[in-house]
């Protein structure tokens, strides 16, 4: 008697057909065990801004690396922030996004809502922990932080940040970049490693034209992740 | 090489020589080669005479111009398909592997997540364990607790982000320091890599008699438990869904209606809900 087949005899083609779909529906499955990890940093941001329900954002900075101007300790080599983050601008909001190098479970985005920010010029801290190694020879991490400015004075070239905090006051200064922005970048005193340290400090913002002539200084508090 | 001098394995060898797909070129040199020998036997058996040699040689010579079938062998056996088959045939078995394997290792979360309110679809339109009261009555289902004072299958919903939100259910219950109001939220999409999530902060609630809900930390502790009197948390989700629930635990007694507005300043999505029953 004729054996029957449970399934079709497949040729080639289709040995190949069903062979591809069967691993691309694994790869699926390995994908997304992996916590579907996209390709580019805008694709993970953008990503995110849908799973928070947001609309896609203006990107405004994208950060490379981040130099702290002024460390307090002289000896040693100027910290450098290498982890990449994005800065988006909303209608009345802002989001900061930062990738976790290893696990998109660890991807964060901060919002910061213009509303409860009162002066002219608003403020967006990027992604709380944004301290690293200052290089390769220099495996120590340092507890950095930065604020974007946003919404700058026309005619401003260059703008000054203070922050006061318990140990002591922070200065720093940055150029304008694109999207009229300024990114001031500073280095914690203390050994915390919360990135975080920065929210709710008083501080006070200064901004200069080309001519050195003071356009505008605002005090308020560094707002807190929304 | 001289072509009447040919024997069958020099036959064999040219006439395949043009399938580049290995395993194919081993198929057909076996077919051929097969199909070589019978003509051989038909002809010793035809030409009882014949010696073995002979009658090779004349197989081979019947077989046609060794050059000419290589030619069209290699003509119809085209190698990228043969290598497609192979290639498909590992990438199958290294997904399988991989999966196994380290599915294996990761342990049981490896796929759903060990999380108790993981679930793979939210077939009974309630949150995962939303139990109340002494005897586990479900929190949202009509049941014959006194202390339930109106359970609401509501079905609101919103497009927003290419998510669908939407306000399933509403339960108010007589607690013992006064009303508490469940409202169970779900999350859906096919997009299974951007499964929406919501923020307790973003999340506000308010009522018809002009009071907000404050809620998570600032809400204040539960005097008989220590927990969060409000709250916005996360109940049940899956590879297409997110389930939320927000409980308040302070409602106003005389409370109609409730908003819920949800944005990081203008919102997002926003439902109300009567509290009586009836379509909503």
């Amino acid at each position: 008697m004729k054996k029957r087949r449970f399934l079709p005899k497949l040729g080639r083609g289709g040995k190949i057909v069903r062979n591809l779909v069967l691993a691309a529906a694994l790869a699926l499955v390995i994908w997304a065990q992996y916590g579907c990890p996209l390709p580019t940093l805008e694709l993970e941001f953008r990503r995110m801004e849908r799973k928070n329900l947001l609309p896609p954002s203006e990107i405004v900075l994208r950060t490379g690396q981040i130099t702290v101007a002024h460390s307090h300790e002289p000896y040693d080599p100027v910290p450098k922030v290498t982890q990449e983050q994005i800065l988006g601008l909303g209608e009345d909001y802002a989001v900061a996004f930062w990738k976790h190098p290893f696990s998109t479970s660890g991807n964060q985005l901060a919002c910061w809502s213009f509303a409860e920010q009162p002066g002219q010029v608003k403020l967006a801290p990027l992604v709380s922990l944004i301290s690293d190694t200052r290089d390769e020879d220099w495996p120590e991490r340092e507890s950095c932080a930065a604020v974007a400015a946003l919404e700058l004075p026309q005619g401003t070239v260059r703008g000054e940040m203070t922050v006061e905090a318990r140990e002591g006051i922070y200065e720093e200064e940055s150029e304008v970049l694109e999207h009229n922005l300024c990114l001031f970048a500073f280095q914690s005193r203390l050994s915390s490693y919360s990135g975080d340290w920065l929210q709710g400090l008083p501080y006070t913002l200064r901004f200069y034209d080309a001519a050195g002539e003071l356009l505008l200084e605002q005090t308020g508090t560094v707002p807190v992740r929304g | 090489m001289q072509r009447d001098q040919m024997n069958g394995f020099q036959w064999l060898y040219i006439a395949t020589q043009g399938i580049r797909f290995k395993p194919d070129r081993a198929a057909v040199r076996a077919e051929l080669a097969a199909h070589l020998e019978d003509k051989q036997t038909d002809l010793q058996r035809i030409f009882p005479d014949l010696s073995p040699e002979e009658a090779q040689r004349r197989a081979v010579e019947s077989m046609g111009d060794a050059w000419e079938v290589r030619k069209q062998l290699a003509k119809i056996h085209r190698p990228w398909l043969g290598y497609l088959w192979r290639l498909s045939q590992v990438l199958a078995v290294l997904a399988c592997l991989w999966l196994v394997s380290f599915g294996f290792f990761r342990g049981d979360d490896a796929y759903l997540g060990d999380h108790p309110c993981s679930e793979l679809w939210d077939a009974d339109d309630l949150p995962r364990t939303a139990t109340m009261g002494d005897d586990d009555d479900l929190r949202y289902l009509p049941g014959d607790d006194p202390n339930q004072l109106l359970a609401l299958e509501i079905g609101q919903t919103e497009r927003v982000a290419g998510q669908d939100v939407s306000l399933r259910r509403a339960a108010l219950w007589q607690g013992e320091d006064g009303l508490e109001l469940y409202l169970y939220l779900r999350v859906n999409t096919w997009r299974f890599w951007e499964r929406g999530v919501l923020r307790e902060k973003w999340m506000k609630v308010t009522d018809d008699r002009g009071n907000c809900y404050v809620l998570g930390v600032e809400s204040g502790e539960h005097p008989e438990d220590g927990s969060l009197m409000n709250g916005l948390g996360m109940w049940g989700f899956g590879p297409f869904h997110s389930g939320y629930e927000v409980y308040i635990r302070n409602l106003d007694p005389e409370a109609g209606w409730i908003y819920l507005d949800y944005g990081p300043t203008q919102p997002l999505f926003s439902f109300a809900v009567e509290l009586k029953e009836g379509d909503q």
